[in-house]
């Protein structure tokens, strides 16, 4: 073993249903804000399910760029609905409303240091966009994936959205701080 | 003919998938069907590393769940432990990384 080899501990990838098609999935450090990327090709060979895992040896399908001089935070959202029943009364009056609480784990954060990028692969299938911060900047921009032809840019105040044909790279523009596509 | 078939073990909570293939034998065999049996998944370790893989966990409870090991260049038979959990698979794996590793970022 090398010197400077040192055992790496990842949490486990998202769950991925056996379907078909490729895509890299991503194991997080348990502790560090380090990530791993392995890529999952599920094929038929026959009538068998082929599910092949490797090590992605070229670039990932999406990567993250920071061209700002800022530092870039991006979240994944990776949200929990915790949902408390409603309970009623006799008389059939609400005694605890129902609560639809979430909350956004730590291991979905991504900091990109300014002009830098990083690989990207999805914590949790079935939530396709990103919330995008620029440290300093109160705005924070949702980026939506789709593999539809990207859409305008809406900047409805603060909040400003864009969605991205699978594959495309998210610059956020020193200048004006907008992500393009 | 091909046919997928179910079967819940009796011992438990699997749940084994199997593809079924009949055909006739080649030859001078040909009219003997072969029944062939096959796991409907496989899954393949090609990491270069030992893979662990596991069915997502119903609750937090499964979550120490370590799942199965497979060595690299391994291919085995994939089944569901749980028939009535998550038809989700996770993947983990434990190596040692190098500085040139470029897929680990900080």
């Amino acid at each position: 073993m090398h010197e400077k080899d040192q055992p790496i501990e990842f949490n486990w990838s998202s769950g991925f249903q056996p379907m078909g098609g490729t895509f890299d999935v991503r194991l997080r450090h348990q502790t560090e804000a380090r990530s791993f990327f392995l890529r999952v090709s599920i094929k038929l060979d026959g009538l068998v399910r082929v599910i092949t895992v490797s090590r992605e040896t070229e670039e990932v399908f999406y990567r993250i760029r920071n061209q700002t001089p800022e530092l870039l935070t991006v979240h994944q959202p990776h949200v929990r609905y915790e949902l408390s029943r409603a309970a009623t009364s006799e008389s059939g009056a609400p005694l605890i409303s129902s609560v639809a609480a979430y909350r956004g784990e730590m291991a979905s954060i991504d900091e990109i240091p300014p002009m830098s990028d990083i690989p990207f692969a999805w914590d949790s299938q079935g939530q396709r966009h990103v919330s995008l911060q620029l440290a300093g900047d109160s705005a924070t921009y949702r980026v939506v994936f789709d593999r539809n032809v990207p859409q305008a840019v809406r900047i409805p105040s603060r909040v400003r959205h864009a969605t991205l044909r699978n594959g495309f790279l998210v610059n956020i523009n020193a200048a004006t701080g907008k992500p393009t596509i | 003919m091909t046919k997928a078939a179910r079967h819940i073990s009796d011992l438990g909570t699997r749940l084994y998938e199997v593809v079924v293939k009949i055909e006739n034998c080649p030859g001078d065999y040909s009219r003997t069907k072969q029944v062939l049996l096959l796991p409907r998944y496989v899954i393949a370790n090609r990491t270069s590393m030992q893979l662990r893989y596991r069915q997502l966990p119903k609750t937090s409870y499964g979550a120490d769940d370590p799942g199965f090991g497979l060595q690299d260049g391994q291919n085995i038979p994939f089944h569901w432990p749980d028939v009535n959990g998550n038809r989700k698979i996770q993947v983990q794996s434990l190596f040692f990384v190098r500085e040139r590793d470029r897929e680990v970022h900080t």
